[in-house]
């Protein structure tokens, strides 16, 4: 029996351990739960007092509306009581929408920030401090800028076009991409060109042969951050277009209805579909990811 | 013996504003082994760099094996390079890395292997061959990394702090072997360093540098026993040597220093000056004894470093401070030793404009 309690002793703390973790988990994951849950419930159960934790009538239709709207509406003519909504149309234009604007947003900035940061970091451009100048335009607040985006937009006649969109999203990341890719790029030592260069290669291949495949996760890291940043932009979608681009975020802004006010299922349905490319793209660079994301922090 | 295997001609690198690199001229002979000696930040890397071609000089010429390369990108320049952290490619093989260089020069496979071989075997790299760049040690790195320059049969292999990354207990094996291996490839070679041990024990001539110039070049012993000035002096040496104040007099027609325990040294006659004098000489060359012979010059012990087999007094000399070396257990703290300066190795340096301006003071005894 006293070996028992010996034994169990040591294992307290372990345990107190995993009760932190599994606390900031539930933490972390309410909303996702919360998320997932909500889609699937009925209309009634969206804001009931005391709140359903989970559906008490799980239904499809929150989804039906967000991908197949008229077919949703023939459904809910058969239904007693059913929700009124506007039919506005499928979301698969929204998610397609985000996907052109945010991967071609992420392509630009993320090769646009490589070579910025190779300048900086190999070649001093703009001195020391440049790379912190850049990081500081992001310290405006995006609504300070918002106004004048909206009417230099209007001027070169982007405003509403997916080109807009794009030139906005990348001049917003690319002093994330140039701050976190110069970093990556300065932990690799200089001297590994060098040799190459002497060995024959120029100074262009020493970077696209040697430098680039050693900081490869780094910049896959920089372009998953980048991605979710752009796939989640609200204010600048909102702003710069009136109508024609609908991204992903204004189309689940769009499901309001005259007599039900926000349609929560339903943006939940829609929600809960648009993590699905962001976790996707994460698994897909998942081995790169832990690599780049430690980078840095962990001094060999 | 080609001359000129490497010609800098007044070589210049200003980094916003401030010159790195000033007029730097220097020859390096074919198989001459040659240290660029200094502190960090005395432009010793950038000489480098321009020599290698990653730096465009301001001003000035480099030349390999009499050919200009002024214009010609890096690979051209037939320069092998050793860096201090070895830039070994740590996701290729060691025998990729030896072959990177002779892939690039489109070498055939044969020949390539041939150049391996011979090279493994004189670096005993045999084990290595297979393994991956980050799977090596330091000492494995450097070993590899030497073999990637040498492979490509450079006529110039420049060094860059090639030792500073290793232990101690390694370092000296390494300095013979990287010299016994210069001599077997007949190789011509620029190494830059700030550690006298390494100068002193490898190379054929010292240039020891100091803000992008040289202040003095020549052979170690020469650099060594013939300083040119107070900078030169202090920079090599260890203990460093002891800078003593004094006053050059003229007495009786013959020149003394007066000495800090207002003992005289006679000076040889050619020393016509009088007035305020530096007297430069090293710690193993400053005797001391318990009895008075016929020294005149005492100093109190007030410290002792014991380097194992010799020990390394520190003196109070008048209100000065003096080093001299001794065998262990000779003095204690306290002991008020008597002095000899072997002036034959002392110098006489003008504390003004810091050059020496007397070597060999071997006077008339008073």
């Amino acid at each position: 029996m006293s070996d028992r309690n010996s034994a169990r002793a040591p294992r307290l703390p372990k345990v107190l351990h995993r009760v932190a973790v599994v606390a900031a988990m539930v933490i972390a994951f309410f909303p996702v739960f919360w998320l997932l849950s909500t889609s699937f419930k009925p209309y009634e159960e969206w804001a009931s007092s005391p709140p359903h934790w989970l559906p008490k009538k799980p239904t499809l239709q929150n989804y039906r509306i967000v991908f197949a709207p008229e077919a949703a509406r023939r459904f809910a003519a058969t239904q007693a009581g059913s929700l009124d909504y506007k039919v506005s149309g499928s979301a698969w234009a929204a998610f397609g929408t985000s996907a052109v604007v945010a991967t071609a947003a992420t392509l630009l900035s993320v090769v646009a920030g490589t070579l910025a940061a190779y300048s900086i970091s190999r070649f001093r451009i703009g001195g020391d401090s440049f790379a912190f100048q850049f990081l500081s335009v992001r310290m405006f607040p995006p609504i300070a800028v918002v106004v004048p985006m909206v009417v230099l937009f209007s001027m070169l006649r982007l405003t509403d076009t997916h080109l807009g969109l794009i030139l906005a999203y990348t001049a917003f990341t690319l002093p994330f991409s140039i701050w976190m890719i110069r970093s990556f790029i300065e932990e690799i030592p200089v001297d590994l060109e060098g040799v190459a260069q002497v060995h024959g290669m120029s100074q262009a291949e020493a970077f696209l042969k040697v430098t680039l495949p050693l900081i490869r996760g780094g910049v896959l890291a920089t372009a998953l951050f980048v991605f979710i940043l752009n796939w989640s932009e609200f204010l600048f979608a909102l702003t710069l277009t009136s109508g024609h681009v609908v991204t992903v975020t204004l189309q689940v802004a769009n499901y309001v209805s005259a007599s039900s006010g926000k349609l929560y299922g339903v943006q939940a349905a829609m929600g809960t579909i648009s993590t699905i490319p962001v976790i996707v793209f994460g698994f897909l660079i998942q081995s790169h990811l832990v690599r780049g994301l430690t980078f840095g922090a962990v001094k060999e | 013996m080609r001359d000129g295997a490497l010609v800098l001609q007044n070589l210049r690198k200003v980094y916003e504003d401030r010159p790195v690199v000033k007029d730097f001229t220097l020859s390096v002979f074919d198989r001459e082994f040659v240290a660029l000696l200094g502190p960090s930040g005395c432009g010793k890397s950038t000489i480098l760099a321009m020599i290698a071609g990653f730096e465009k000089p301001d001003a000035g010429s480099v030349s390999i094996d009499g050919r200009s390369v002024d214009s010609l990108p890096p690979h051209r320049r037939k320069v092998g390079l050793v860096m201090q952290d070895y830039a070994i490619f740590s996701r290729m093989t060691v025998r990729q890395n030896l072959e990177f260089g002779l892939k690039m020069q489109s070498l055939r496979s044969s020949e390539r292997r041939a150049r391996v071989s011979e090279l493994v075997e004189r670096l005993s790299l045999g084990d290595l061959l297979k393994r991956k760049g980050d799977a090596l040690n330091l000492s494995e790195m450097q070993r590899v990394a030497l073999a990637r320059a040498l492979i490509t049969r450079p006529s110039l292999l420049l060094l860059d702090e090639p030792m500073s990354n290793l232990d101690a207990s390694v370092r000296s094996r390494l300095r013979s072997e990287l010299k016994l291996i210069q001599r077997e490839f007949d190789q011509t070679i620029l190494y830059v360093t700030h550690d006298q041990i390494e100068a002193m024990s490898m190379a054929d001539r010292i240039a020891v540098m100091r803000d992008g110039t040289i202040e003095q070049i020549g052979a170690p012993e020469e650099v060594y026993r013939r300083p040119r000035n107070r900078y030169v002096a202090q920079f090599l040496g260890e203990p460093p040597i002891n800078l003593i104040d004094c006053t050059v007099e003229q007495q009786f027609g013959e020149p003394v220093a007066r000495m800090p325990s207002n003992g005289a040294l006679p000076l040889p006659r050619g020393i016509i000056f009088e007035g305020a004098a530096v007297l430069a000489i090293r710690p193993h060359n400053v005797r001391v004894a318990h009895q008075a012979d016929q020294h005149t010059e005492t100093a109190r012990v007030a410290d002792i470093e014991n380097l194992g087999a010799e020990h390394v007094l520190h003196l109070d000399y008048g209100d000065q401070h003096l080093a001299v070396v001794t065998t262990p257990g000779y003095a204690s703290v306290g002991d008020i030793l008597h002095l000899a300066f072997d002036l034959i190795h002392a110098h006489l340096i003008d504390p003004a404009s810091g050059e020496v301006v007397a070597s060999e003071l071997r006077g008339a005894p008073l």
